[in-house]
């Protein structure tokens, strides 16, 4: 079940923008940042041992996730976030790893839409 | 009313969501500024003196509660945002202030921004917000005081020393130590509400017990409470209550 990771559908966070597009790629270009930042500093923490940096990032990244209509990926980001501090670190290994290829997958997507949106712009 | 407000947030993308939702909603505030932490934040409502405070809960130097302690006064209304649903929302709820869930919900920050307009900054709203403070710094739940509203006073009794709520119709009686009643002109709906997971049952149509009063349960449905009153349980919500009551005690 883990590897069936959900595609992204634009059009939730377009309905959120209320058809807006100027608003929409600045949504887009944003999730895309911050999240290659936190996959960045949650590689670090993991590396530190730090489990309560892990616990407050991940904590971090679950409204934008769940705004961006990913709902499978925010529950196993919240079943993480609730875990994180006990589970052992085999565990918590596998676990990261898992999200790390999810959340890299949602950042590849995202850059396509990215792109098309800004081949599709219409210049004023 | 001076309609101006404050976000104070370290995450970048519920601040850019919130501002969004503002102008989505039309919402007739002026927002004055970002603060990305607490001790930003401090500076900045010294700075401008808003309105309103859009809060975050959780930030990494200082929780929204700390920092609200912070402050020499507190003349504005606060809006807390977060994305936790445990012991913050608890004694946000309890002490009826705003809050919103993370990501904002256009319908609930329309409501939340109505009401804001409908108040105005009173004694009881300052209160209410220094009470969230006082009750979330306080962990022993039972210690924790609810203002109540009479005629005349308002007491603030602590939650360990109420045994029973009885509703009648659009009043409730508390039954504190000692066999003190209190009538409030409050529903026993409104009191589900503002003490759920603080240690209360509804466990019947006219009643909300206080678990830490509950000496015994008898074999007609019914419990005995620390003062000796017998109060009824409803049949629908006898195994509801005896698993509330087991997971306490466990």
């Amino acid at each position: 079940m883990k590897n069936q990771i959900e595609p992204f559908d634009i059009t939730i966070v377009r309905r959120r923008c209320h058809g807006d597009d100027s608003v929409l790629i600045q949504y887009l270009k944003q999730f895309y940042q911050l999240v290659s930042e936190r996959l960045i500093l949650l590689n670090k923490a993991q590396n530190l041992g730090r489990r309560d940096e892990i616990k407050q990032l991940i904590h971090t990244m679950r409204p934008q996730i769940q705004f961006f209509g990913f709902v499978k990926t925010s529950t196993q980001l919240e079943e993480l976030e609730s875990s994180v501090l006990t589970m052992n670190s085999i565990e918590l290994a596998k676990n990261l790893n898992s999200i790390t290829v999810v959340l890299s997958k949602h950042l590849l997507e995202i850059n396509n839409h990215i792109s098309e949106l800004n081949s599709t712009a219409i210049e004023s | 009313m001076n309609n101006t407000c404050l976000i104070v947030d370290n995450d970048p993308f519920a601040i850019e969501q919130l501002r969004h939702s503002l102008s989505l909603i039309d919402a007739p505030i002026k927002i004055l500024g970002e603060a990305i932490n607490g001790s930003e934040g401090i500076q900045q409502i010294e700075l401008h003196n808003p309105s309103l405070i859009f809060l975050d809960i959780e930030m990494p130097d200082m929780s929204g509660f700390e920092m609200l302690t912070k402050l020499s006064s507190i003349n504005f209304q606060t809006i807390f945002i977060t994305s936790y649903s445990h012991y913050a929302i608890r004694a946000i709820r309890f002490n009826a202030l705003d809050y919103l869930m993370k990501p904002i919900d256009i319908d609930e920050l329309r409501t939340a921004i109505s009401r804001f307009q409908r108040r105005t900054i009173t004694v009881e709203n300052i209160e209410n917000t220094r009470r969230a403070i006082q009750n979330f710094s306080e962990p022993k739940i039972e210690n924790k005081k609810i203002l109540l509203q009479l005629q005349d006073r308002i007491i603030r009794p602590a939650l360990r020393e109420i045994v029973y709520i009885h509703g009648h119709g659009n009043y409730s009686t508390f039954r504190l130590l000692e066999q003190k009643d209190i009538l409030i002109s409050k529903t026993l709906k409104y009191f589900e509400n503002r003490l759920a997971d603080s240690g209360f049952y509804r466990c019947h149509k006219s009643y909300i017990v206080h678990r830490s009063h509950i000496t015994a349960f008898t074999n007609s449905s019914s419990v005995i409470m620390s003062d000796n009153s017998e109060i009824p349980i409803s049949r629908r919500r006898k195994s509801a209550m005896k698993n509330w009551y087991d997971a306490y005690q466990n």
